[in-house]
C-alpha cells in the first residue's frame, strides 16, 4: 500500500519527464526533416552559411558575459540580503517586483533611458560630459544590460537559498578559532554558497541563450542571437525543419557549455556537504 | 401520452439544435493586424454587414494573420483573413488559401487587374480592397525630408546609425523590390537593389520588430527616417505628431495591396460569400479609408473631402507615384530573397 503510494508520488514527475521527452523526439524529427525524406542537409546547411554560425558564436558569448555579470552584480546583493536583520521579505519582494511588469514594457522602459534621446544622454549631454549622444543600445552592450536586469533575480535567488539555509554555526566556529570576517567569507560562506552560483550561472546562461524579446528591441541590425532567428523562422518564415535543426543546435550547445557547470555543482555539493575525501 | 411527450421533447431539443447550429454557422471569424486594422474592420465593415445581413462578425486580432492559417491548415478556424498580396500568394502557393471564379463578385470588376491576385487558370484569391503604401517615413525634427527624395539615400553613410530596418522577411519583400527599381531594374533582377538593402543595414540603428517599436523610435527621434508603411505614419499624424513625414521618393513607393482571403476548408461558404462581397463594394472601403488611412481599390470608392485633405493629393494622382510589382515573382523567389538580405544585414 505504501509502496503505491510512493510511487503516485512518480507521475507528475514522470508527466513531465515524458512530455519533454516528447517535445525534444518531435523537435529531431523534424529537424531531420528534408522535403519527403530526412537527412542533415538542414545542419549542414546551417553551418555552411557565415552569418549564422556568427550568430552562434554571438549567443555563446552574449550568454556567458550575462551569465558573469548577474554572478557578479547579483552574489552582493544576495549576500546583503542573507545578512540583512530588518525586514528581509520586503527586499526579497524589491528583488522580484520587475517579475510583475511585462518584459516587453520593461525592455522599452531601456530605450527611454539609454536610447540616442533617452534621459541619460540627454543628462550627459546638458552637463556637457558628452558632445553626441553614447550608444548605449541597438547594440550587444544594450542586449547585455537588458538581460541582466532580467535575469538577475533568478540568480539572486538561487544563491539566497543557499545563504539562507547555511549552517550558521561553522561561521561561528571559524571566527571562534580567530579567522577574522574576510577570512570566514572566503574559507566557509564562500564554499557553501558554491552550489548556489553555479545552479544561479546555470540557470541565468539558459535563460540568456533562448532570450527572444530582449534581443530583438535592444539589439541592433547585426546583434540577432539564435533564438531570434528560430523565432523569425517559426513565426515568419514558417520554415520548421530549419528552426528545428537550429533549436537543436542550441540545444546541444548548451548541454556542451552546462555539462561542466553540473559536473563541477555536484563535486563541490559533495565537499561542502562533508561527504567527499579532499 | 409519455410517447407523446418524449416526441415533443426530441423535437423542441432537434430545432433547438438546429437553430444553434444555424446561429453558430451564420458568422464570420475574420483575423486581421492589430494597431487599427481590427477597429476600422469592426467599424467600418463589420456592424453595417451584421445590421444588414444578419451575420454576426467576430473581427479577431492576431499579430500575423498567416500564421494563425498556417497553423490552423488542417482546421481553420477562421472563415476569412486580411493578407497582404505577397504572403497571400505565399499561402496559395502551399494549398492553404480558397479560389474562386472571379463573377462571383461583381465588386472586383470595379479594381483594376493589377492588383487582383490570380492563379494560373484566372481564378481570384480572394477579393483585392484596399492599399497602403510603402515610402520613407521621416521624422523632420531630426532630418529633413527633402533629403530623402531617392531611395539610394538611404545607403549614403552620413546617415550612419540614423535609420531604422525592417525584419528579413518584409525586407527581403518590400525593400528589395522598391530598392530594385530604384536602381533601375524591377522585382525580378534584384542585385543592384541588393546593394542599397545593404547600404541601408549598415546605416541602420536597429531592426525593428513590431510596428509599436517603429513607431517609438520614429517618436521619440531615435532615427530620423526608415522605410514604413504609409498608414502607421497617417495614424500617429492623425494623433497629433506633425513633426513626422511620409515621403515618396522619385523613383515612387511601393503599393501594398491588401486581400480577404479564405483559408482552405473554411466553414460557412455562403456567410463568407457573402462578407467578400460585401468588402469588395466601395461604401466599406471609403469608411476604412477614413478610420485607418487605407485607401480603397473599387474604382467607384471617392474618397471623403477631410480624407483627401490628409492625403494632400487626389487619390488617382497618388496611384501614379506608386509602383506595383507582380507579387506572384516576389513570393516564389522569397526564400532566396530572404537568404540574401539575412546575409547582406549580417555583413559588417
Amino acid at each position: 500500500m505504501t509502496q503505491n503510494r510512493n510511487l503516485l508520488w512518480l507521475v507528475p514527475p514522470g508527466f513531465m519527464i515524458a512530455l519533454f521527452l516528447i517535445g525534444v523526439s518531435y523537435l529531431v524529427v523534424e529537424s531531420l526533416r528534408q522535403g519527403s525524406g530526412f537527412g542533415l542537409e538542414n545542419f549542414s546547411a546551417f553551418f555552411q552559411r557565415a552569418d549564422y554560425v556568427r550568430v552562434l558564436y554571438r549567443t555563446i558569448w552574449i550568454s556567458c558575459v550575462v551569465t558573469v555579470c548577474c554572478a557578479i552584480l547579483g552574489y552582493p546583493l544576495a549576500f546583503a540580503i542573507s545578512r540583512y536583520r530588518g525586514n528581509r521579505n520586503f527586499l526579497m519582494m524589491l528583488v522580484i517586483m520587475p517579475w510583475l511588469v511585462s518584459i516587453v514594457v520593461r525592455t522599452y522602459g531601456w530605450v527611454v533611458i539609454l536610447g540616442p534621446r533617452g534621459s541619460l544622454n540627454s543628462i550627459l549631454l546638458h552637463l556637457g560630459l558628452i558632445e553626441r549622444p553614447l550608444r548605449m543600445i541597438f547594440n550587444q552592450t544594450g542586449v547585455v544590460i537588458g538581460l541582466v536586469h532580467v535575469f538577475i533575480p533568478f540568480f539572486i535567488i538561487s544563491v539566497l537559498t543557499v545563504l539562507l539555509y547555511r549552517d550558521a554555526t561553522l561561521e561561528e566556529a571559524s571566527q571562534t578559532l580567530g579567522a577574522g570576517p574576510v577570512r570566514t567569507f572566503w574559507n566557509v560562506t564562500a564554499p557553501l554558497s558554491l552550489p548556489g552560483v553555479l545552479t544561479g550561472m546555470i540557470l541565468v546562461y539558459l535563460l540568456s541563450s533562448g532570450a527572444i524579446v530582449t534581443p530583438l528591441l535592444l539589439g541592433g541590425v547585426r546583434d540577432g542571437m539564435l533564438s531570434t532567428q528560430i523565432y523569425q523562422d517559426v513565426l515568419q518564415v514558417f520554415d520548421y525543419p530549419k528552426a528545428a535543426s537550429m533549436a537543436m543546435i542550441l540545444l546541444l550547445v548548451s548541454f556542451v557549455v552546462i555539462i561542466p557547470f553540473q559536473i563541477l555543482e555536484r563535486h563541490v555539493a559533495t565537499r561542502v556537504s562533508g561527504r567527499g575525501h579532499g | 401520452m409519455i410517447g407523446r411527450v418524449l416526441a415533443s421533447t426530441l423535437l423542441a431539443g432537434f430545432i433547438s439544435t438546429a437553430t444553434c447550429a444555424s446561429a453558430f454557422a451564420q458568422q464570420i471569424t475574420m483575423a486581421t493586424w492589430g494597431g487599427g486594422v481590427g477597429k476600422a474592420w469592426r467599424e467600418a465593415v463589420a456592424q453595417p454587414f451584421t445590421a444588414e445581413t444578419g451575420i454576426k462578425v467576430n473581427i479577431v486580432e492576431v499579430p500575423t494573420p498567416e500564421a494563425q492559417i498556417r497553423a490552423q491548415a488542417s482546421a481553420p478556424q477562421f472563415n476569412a483573413a486580411i493578407s497582404s498580396l505577397f504572403e497571400a500568394a505565399n499561402m496559395y502557393a502551399d494549398g492553404l488559401l480558397e479560389d474562386f471564379d472571379p463573377a462571383e463578385f461583381p465588386a472586383l470588376q470595379k479594381v483594376p487587374e493589377e492588383y487582383l491576385l490570380k492563379n494560373d487558370k484566372g481564378r481570384v484569391i480572394g477579393v483585392s480592397v484596399y492599399f497602403a503604401y510603402y515610402g520613407i517615413a521621416v521624422n523632420t525634427s531630426v532630418a529633413n525630408a527633402a533629403e530623402f527624395s531617392s531611395w539610394k539615400s538611404l545607403a549614403d553613410p552620413k546617415w550612419k546609425g540614423q535609420l531604422s530596418v525592417t525584419r528579413p522577411i518584409y525586407s527581403s519583400a518590400y525593400d528589395l523590390t522598391i530598392m530594385s527599381v530604384a536602381a533601375g531594374d524591377e522585382e525580378n533582377k534584384i542585385d543592384r537593389g541588393l546593394e542599397i538593402v545593404k547600404g541601408l543595414g549598415q546605416n541602420s540603428l536597429a531592426m525593428y520588430s513590431s510596428m509599436a517599436q517603429m513607431n517609438q523610435l520614429l517618436q521619440r527621434g531615435e532615427v530620423a527616417a526608415a522605410p514604413y508603411y504609409s498608414t502607421r505614419v497617417w495614424q500617429m499624424r492623425r494623433e497629433g505628431q506633425d513633426e513626422l513625414e511620409m515621403v515618396i521618393p522619385q523613383e515612387g513607393a511601393l503599393m501594398l495591396p491588401y486581400i480577404v482571403v479564405v483559408p482552405k476548408g473554411a466553414q460557412d461558404r455562403d456567410s463568407y460569400m457573402k462578407w467578400l462581397n460585401y468588402a469588395a463594394e466601395a461604401k466599406a472601403q471609403v469608411q476604412i479609408a477614413d478610420i485607418a488611412g487605407y485607401f480603397p481599390l473599387n474604382s467607384d470608392a471617392k474618397l471623403s473631402a477631410e480624407a483627401e485633405a490628409e492625403l494632400g493629393q487626389p487619390l488617382p494622382d497618388l496611384i501614379g507615384k506608386l509602383y506595383q510589382p507582380d507579387w506572384n515573382v516576389v513570393a516564389q523567389n522569397h526564400k532566396e530573397r530572404l537568404q540574401l538580405v539575412e546575409q547582406s544585414m549580417a555583413a559588417q
